[in-house]
């Protein structure tokens, strides 16, 4: 029987949100990061935006979103390219022995968390409003979440 | 670098290092040129005002980033980028002109210190 007056339904249509979207190719890579997704959304539930992002080339491997107008895509784009202006400043400073941890991003109402996965060639990006929770819990969630 | 201890700038880096006796660097960073006003480094391997002007494209890609998510209510108050050893933190001003940069060992500073520090500086150069 086809039903495409569902296909007209506001959340019939558009980019899913409240779930998690596999963006990057099927592969190991792919299992773990929608699998690491799915840990922060346990310890998270209220989590605005989590992506598990490439650092080179900014492309996101696996998204959450809560809301449809996040324009996903640029975002985990400019989020890598500040980890990897990051790392350019310390080449600068000549601090070879300094690793990025996480870069933790307060804004006015919501908290903007970025975490440097163990491989060094991935990140895990995940946004919360400071109501929901706090800086240090945000922070430990992705430390455990992240495997680092 | 010399900097001038009659100018906001000047002062904000000497309140600092008197609140923080064992920063590594500060300095007070104008956030559209990534030019320091002001800046005190207490290591010989840190730069700060190198630091200063690739911070600057840190903070303005995270604008970016914030434009993308249609964040037009939210100003970016701090940014903390925990590193093996060290903490480097940014604090914007309120208009978002400046920001002030610091470097702290992680081993013996309290980053809650630390950021109230800021906090409490940053008011003076608005």
């Amino acid at each position: 029987m086809k039903l495409d007056f569902l296909q007209r339904l506001p959340f019939g249509a558009g980019r899913a949100t409240h779930r998690i979207v596999p963006v990057g190719a099927a592969g190991p890579e792919l299992t773990a990061a929608e699998a690491m997704l799915q840990r922060v959304l346990t310890d998270l539930p209220e989590v605005l935006v989590a992506a598990v992002v490439q650092l080179a080339s900014g492309q996101a491997l696996a998204t959450y979103a809560t809301a449809r107008e996040f324009n996903l895509p640029k975002v985990c784009e400019h989020n890598a390219e500040v980890i990897r202006q990051t790392q350019q400043a310390l080449k600068a400073l000549q601090l070879p022995e300094e690793q990025i941890e996480d870069v933790l991003i307060t804004l006015s109402g919501q908290l903007h968390l970025l975490r440097l996965l163990p491989s060094g060639r991935q990140l895990l990006y995940v946004v919360v409003d400071s109501h929901d929770t706090n800086l240090a819990l945000a922070r430990a969630v992705m430390q455990a979440c992240a495997g680092g | 670098m010399a900097y001038s201890e009659n100018s906001p700038a000047g002062k904000v880096v000497q309140g600092i290092i008197a609140d923080l006796p064992s920063l590594i660097a500060v300095a007070v960073v104008d956030a559209t040129s990534g030019m320091s006003l002001a800046s005190h480094s207490n290591s010989p391997s840190i730069n700060p005002d190198t630091a200063a002007a690739y911070n600057t494209e840190v903070v303005k890609q995270k604008q970016k980033a914030m434009s993308a998510l249609k964040l037009t209510n939210e100003k970016i108050e701090d940014i903390l980028i925990s590193l093996s050893s060290q903490s480097h933190l940014l604090k914007l001003t309120d208009n978002g002109t400046k920001f002030i940069y610091l470097v702290v060992s992680s081993r013996d500073t309290n980053l809650a210190i630390a950021r109230e520090v800021l906090r409490t500086h940053v008011a003076e150069l608005n």
